[in-house]
């Protein structure tokens, strides 16, 4: 088996824009100024609006934020998210979906098989873990967020529900453009689903849908090799996004994923190749805007 | 049971090497200059290496050296508390755990716990806390974990730094940074920042440790040990103070180039 070395290199300093003045460390003094109002991350200390987290300071009008740049998912409502059955409890169940807290999804917010407006039993809560399971990833929207920051999924689409066979990659939540739809059927022949928490996923698009099953079903069916290797390369163009800081959207996955086909799919992650890809990217989005 | 023969047995009793390894001056000179010449009397910190981000699964790490004390530290968190039966769950919880590795000192220790360690992580709790807000974290936990890979003297001080430093990484809100400072005493005088020698070698005189937060401009922990007068303890801490205020601005630079490395991506607005 061929291995690839490398010798360690100079890393060369990020390009920033970002100068001393935008980016505080807590106890930092932001302004004296009592014309301001306070926002997420800082406080007031005797007159003086102190920063609370690391990070970068945001000023809309009169409010001053300090939005931490690594940070754990804040959700809102509407958010889709993707996320990861840690407990069955009684009438719900435990997911994580890299927030602070687990989020919550009850019985009750989800679509059961067999229609819309069916009543909830006994022996729905007894076989809750027949529907979801320890383990079981989910895709779910954020429907109310709990006064200690814990959030409330539901499942009450179609689009939502269990998730069957594909890749979970797991990226910072900052890096997810909030957009429309977060479902994409992207044409190379993969789907990708960009929850608002940083997870995405990737899995072969679906054929014809089964909707009597109500978002428990999940195909078992073999995933012929092509779409795997369709899946693999969109997960490496994933990473080399990441790796660069850019946004994730379904058009700068899929410009990468084109500039990406000239090499081999275990290639892309070569930072390299990762770098020349994510240029070529970034060129092509240039060129749509304009 | 009988006896290998061809094996080579050691002595019935054995005794460790270091016993026989030639000792460091045991007596180090109590005027002058210090052993690496810094002052005495003054607040004449080491230089420290500091450098953020270095354990690529926890929320924050950092790492720092000062001589050749050597320690890093990770912060895992917030999330959800594991113990269900805390009554209070309107502010969340810190957990802090400080161990040093059996090969940090001199002497070997083992990987168990021991009360050293309890101790530090103890000191190490109550010089954070104030410093965290902790009622933003409602039923959640952040747990601090200290790993002191060498221990050159003035573990605990330069532990609560490093562990300021990494909360900060993971984006955790405080009201500011905490820096540590500890000094100790020998015969009437003084020394900041006391290495490992010169701390044994004062075993009569007192040390102490303090948790300063600069920007505030308050204390949030202090430990002392072993005698001393009121006064040689408010110039001791104020000394202290000053010291901290020298590694202020080598913290900061150190968070500020972690924040730049993470630069996020251009705002679309």
């Amino acid at each position: 088996m061929a291995v690839d070395m490398r010798l360690p290199t100079v890393k060369s300093p990020p390009v920033s824009v970002l100068d001393r003045k935008d980016l505080v460390v807590p106890g930092d003094v932001i302004t004296s100024d009592t014309g301001f109002m306070r926002g997420h991350g800082t406080y007031v200390d005797e007159d003086k609006l102190t920063a609370s987290v690391a990070g970068k300071v945001q000023r809309v009008d009169k409010l001053i934020c300090v939005r931490p740049l690594k940070t754990r998912f804040n959700g809102e409502v509407g958010d889709v998210v993707v996320g990861r059955i840690t407990e069955v409890q009684q009438k719900r169940w435990k997911v994580e979906t890299n927030s602070r807290l687990d989020s919550v999804l009850l019985l009750s917010s989800v679509n059961l098989p067999g229609g819309e407006l069916r009543r909830r039993s006994a022996e729905d809560e007894l076989t809750m873990r027949e529907y979801l399971h320890e383990g079981d990833l989910i895709s779910a929207e954020v429907q109310s967020v709990f006064s200690d920051g814990a959030l409330s999924l539901h499942t009450r689409s179609l689009k939502y529900g269990k998730l069957g066979q594909g890749v979970l990659v797991q990226l910072s939540p900052s890096l997810i453009k909030r957009q429309k739809t977060h479902f994409h059927n992207l044409p190379c022949g993969a789907s990708i689903i960009l929850g608002n928490n940083g997870f995405v996923w990737l899995y072969p698009t679906p054929g014809q849908q089964e909707e009597e099953a109500g978002g428990f079903y999940t195909s078992l069916e073999p995933v012929s090799l092509s779409d795997r290797e369709v899946i693999s390369r969109l997960r490496n163009c994933l990473l080399a996004l990441a790796a660069h800081k850019m946004l994730l959207y379904d058009t700068s996955v899929l410009y990468c994923y084109e500039s990406s086909l000239q090499h081999q799919v275990k290639d892309v992650l070569k930072p390299e190749v990762m770098e020349e890809i994510v240029m070529l990217t970034q060129q092509k989005l240039l060129e749509q805007e304009s | 049971m009988p006896t290998d023969t061809k094996r080579v047995r050691g002595p019935e009793v054995s005794q460790s090497p270091v016993l026989f390894g030639c000792r460091p001056a045991a007596v180090l000179p109590s005027h002058g200059p210090r052993a690496d010449g810094r002052q005495r009397d003054q607040a004449d910190v080491r230089p420290v290496f500091v450098r953020c981000g270095l354990v690529s699964q926890a929320n924050g790490s950092a790492y720092m050296e000062a001589g050749s004390t050597k320690l890093m530290c990770c912060v895992y968190g917030p999330r959800e508390t594991e113990r269900k039966d805390e009554t209070d769950m309107k502010c969340g919880r810190l957990t802090t755990d400080m161990r040093l590795a059996p090969f940090s000192c001199p002497v070997r220790g083992s990987w168990i716990q021991g009360t050293q360690d309890k101790d530090l992580s103890l000191m190490l709790y109550e010089s954070l806390q104030p410093a965290v807000c902790l009622q933003k974290y409602p039923r959640s936990q952040i747990e601090v974990s200290v790993m002191v890979l060498e221990n050159s003297g003035s573990v605990l001080a330069h532990a609560v730094t490093c562990a300021s430093l990494a909360l900060a990484d993971a984006g955790i809100e405080m009201y500011d940074l905490v820096l540590g400072c500890s000094l100790c005493q020998d015969a009437g005088s003084y020394v900041v920042d006391p290495t490992y020698a010169e701390e044994t070698s004062c075993g009569s005189g007192g040390g102490l440790t303090v948790a300063f937060l600069p920007s505030l401009n308050q204390i949030s922990g202090l430990q002392s040990d072993g005698e001393m007068s009121e006064e040689t303890l408010t110039a001791g801490v104020r000394t202290c103070i000053e010291g901290c205020y020298k590694l202020y601005p080598v913290i900061q630079q150190a968070l500020i180039q972690a924040l730049r490395r993470a630069a996020p991506p251009p705002s679309e607005s």
